[in-house]
């Protein structure tokens, strides 16, 4: 029996992606400032706040720039 | 920031247990995790997605599943900075209650070591029970007023620690509430 594959086409340009990516990089950095504000004047203390901030930065910047190359990626092919 | 008085340091400080957060965070690992489904079950149903005129799917999809992990993310580090942040201070000289609601919302409440009547604990259910985790609470003489704490781990532990500060400091003519 043949399998028959249904294919949808999703029209999508990579300027919707680009405005996607501002929105969240706004939000982000907003959120930043607002955790980074909250960290420093409530109270933690010394190598939470370090740890806390390096694991935030870390896994943040390695998400956006998966989403900058995916974008990249979607407009060369 | 929390300052001070000269006389004053902190003898120690209560949080919430630490399953409260992981519950928190367990749901946001197990919801990360949930979108790498979406490849599989398309291709169990023989649907194939593509997206503009590259009809490219895993560009796209990596795009939305890291604008997904980026806002779980940030999530949980509200739930964290929520956690950190709701705190009990125990000084030698009073108890200030940080109460984080949200990460816009903060109350700060003082309850003077010579004010506290009576402090009682309640655990309730099989999970705190079992995790031993429950509410703390101190009933204070001004105001009538009853200050509790949620999901505090071993409150009959802390209960008793609490109790010991107020033995040592209440009574101290040197911190009266004139003073204070």
């Amino acid at each position: 029996m043949e399998i028959t594959e249904k294919i949808i086409n999703i029209p999508l340009a990579p300027e919707v992606l680009w405005i996607m990516f501002a929105g969240v990089l706004s939000f982000f950095l907003v959120m930043t400032f607002i955790f980074h504000h909250h960290w420093k004047y409530y109270g933690i203390k010394g190598n939470q706040k370090v740890f806390a901030r390096a694991l935030f930065w870390v896994i943040s910047v390695f998400l956006i720039l998966l989403m900058i190359l995916a974008i990249l990626f979607f407009e060369t092919i | 920031m929390i300052e001070f008085r000269e006389n004053e340091h902190t003898i120690f400080e209560i949080r919430k247990h630490w399953f409260i957060i992981a519950t928190e965070l367990t749901i946001l690992t197990f919801l990360a995790f949930l979108p790498l489904l979406i490849p599989q079950i398309l291709e169990s149903i023989n649907i194939v997605v593509i997206f503009g005129e590259s009809e490219s799917f895993w560009s796209v999809f990596v795009f939305m599943y890291s604008f997904y992990l980026l806002m779980l993310w940030i999530i949980g580090f509200v739930f964290w900075t929520n956690y950190y942040l709701d705190v009990w201070i125990v000084t030698n000289q009073k108890i200030l209650d940080i109460e984080q609601i949200g990460l816009f919302s903060r109350e700060v409440s003082i309850l003077h070591l010579e004010r506290i009547q009576d402090i009682t604990t309640e655990t309730n259910g099989i999970v705190n029970t079992l995790v031993k985790f429950g509410d703390l609470h101190v009933q204070t003489a001004g105001q009538q007023r009853e200050f509790i704490i949620h999901n505090v781990p071993n409150p009959d532990k802390i209960a008793k620690r609490v109790n010991e500060v107020l033995m040592k400091y209440k009574d101290n003519p040197s911190f009266s509430s004139d003073e204070i």
